[in-house]
């Protein structure tokens, strides 16, 4: 599904690779069980020149993300992060903090 | 019922959540005064959720609930302090996971628990400005105490002696310290270190604030976690799922310790 909501997008033209889930120790899931030796084996035999995180920015997604930054930062040399900010059509006054203060931090000029 | 009117204020600390359906979420709250509550969040995973934002785990929330058949709903929340720093930081992350799967462990649904609370909201805010190592042992214990399980340290669990240096085991089954003249027939009775016991008699009788000053060596830490591990296991008779996965993170994280060289672009 959330290769469908990329595809849609149009802006990326690279490969993919499946995680099949997030790290979430309150459903018993750890690194082990999501394919992050696979992505490993990918990386060594390929020349990949950046690699970007897509997990959702949820509690689970952030964590999943962290681990693989520690673990692959040795073997790609530019690991990258989903930006996070404001949505289309959103409203400011509904924003959480940790949102509007990412998209903050994340400005740019126009 | 502790609260009979259908719609209610309430803070809470998350402790999980699970999807559900399309685009909904169940979450596990821990509030002050209703103790542990599940609710379901209509819509939260949607982009333009208005709330999906304000209910991440670990967040310290204001919620507005309403009091439904079988479970509560949400149907306005106001982040009041998201612990951001924790977010970021996979060590801090992990333990904060750990006190927060621990608290959903030893509580029963709806059954308040003031000081519990308090507990696991001061020990988040001082996680998120930067603990020592023995921060995660000193919740543990607490816990224990709040929920009346407090350890016995200084006498004997059988024969009530009190414990000297030199003469002294530990039984997590009985819930504390044991002396070596005893054999009870218990499954478990672990060796410890004369160290050890005074660094939890420590952890037990002082505030936060004396054991923050407290940096402790890796392996003491590594033995205190030991101890604690096994009377929390043994006070819940079963392992909790977390807690290994939590144990996976926290090796792995030593095992890459060091820079790395690369920073993450965000």
């Amino acid at each position: 599904m959330d290769i469908l909501s990329l595809e849609r997008t149009k802006a990326y033209k690279g490969l993919y690779h499946v995680l099949h889930g997030t790290i979430s120790p309150a459903s018993g899931i750890g690194p082990e069980n999501l394919k992050i030796r696979e992505l490993l084996e990918r990386l060594k035999q390929n020349n990949v020149t950046e690699l970007i995180l897509a997990t959702n920015p949820s509690l689970e997604g952030e964590s999943t993300a962290m681990y693989i930054h520690k673990l692959l930062s040795p073997v790609v040399n530019r690991i990258t992060r989903l930006a996070r900010g404001l949505p289309v059509g959103s409203d400011l006054e509904y924003a959480d903090e940790v949102t509007l203060g990412r998209a903050l931090e994340g400005r740019q000029e126009i | 019922m502790a609260n009979p009117q259908r719609i209610y204020k309430t803070e809470a600390i998350i402790l999980k959540h699970f999807p559900l359906g399309e685009a909904d979420y169940i979450i596990t709250l821990y509030t002050p005064h209703l103790g542990k509550l599940s609710a379901v969040v209509k819509g939260a995973r949607k982009v333009k959720s208005r709330v999906g934002g304000h209910l991440e785990p670990l967040m310290h929330t204001n919620f507005l609930l309403a009091r439904g058949r079988n479970l509560h709903s949400v149907s306005q929340a106001q982040t009041i302090e998201p612990f951001r720093a924790i977010r970021e930081d996979l060590n801090k992350l992990s333990q904060a996971t750990y006190m927060a799967a621990l608290v959903d462990a030893v509580t029963p649904d709806e059954q308040p628990n003031y000081q519990l609370f308090r507990l696991l909201e001061t020990c988040l805010g001082y996680l998120a400005k930067g603990a020592p190592n023995s921060l995660t042992t000193f919740f543990q214990l607490d816990l224990l105490d709040k929920i009346g399980f407090k350890p016995e340290l200084y006498r004997c669990v059988e024969c009530g002696s009190t414990i000297e240096a030199g003469n002294h085991r530990f039984a997590p089954g009985r819930g504390g310290t044991i002396c070596k003249s005893c054999h009870p027939n218990l499954s478990r009775i672990l060796p410890i270190s004369i160290n050890c016991v005074k660094a939890l008699r420590f952890l037990q009788n002082e505030q936060y604030s004396a054991v923050a000053r407290l940096n402790l060596q890796d392996d003491m830490i590594v033995e205190l976690n030991s101890i604690t591990h096994w009377l929390v296991s043994d006070l819940l008779d079963r392992d909790i799922k977390a807690f290994k996965i939590l144990d996976q993170i926290t090796a792995f994280l030593t095992d890459h310790a060091q820079p790395t060289g690369h920073e993450l672009t965000i």
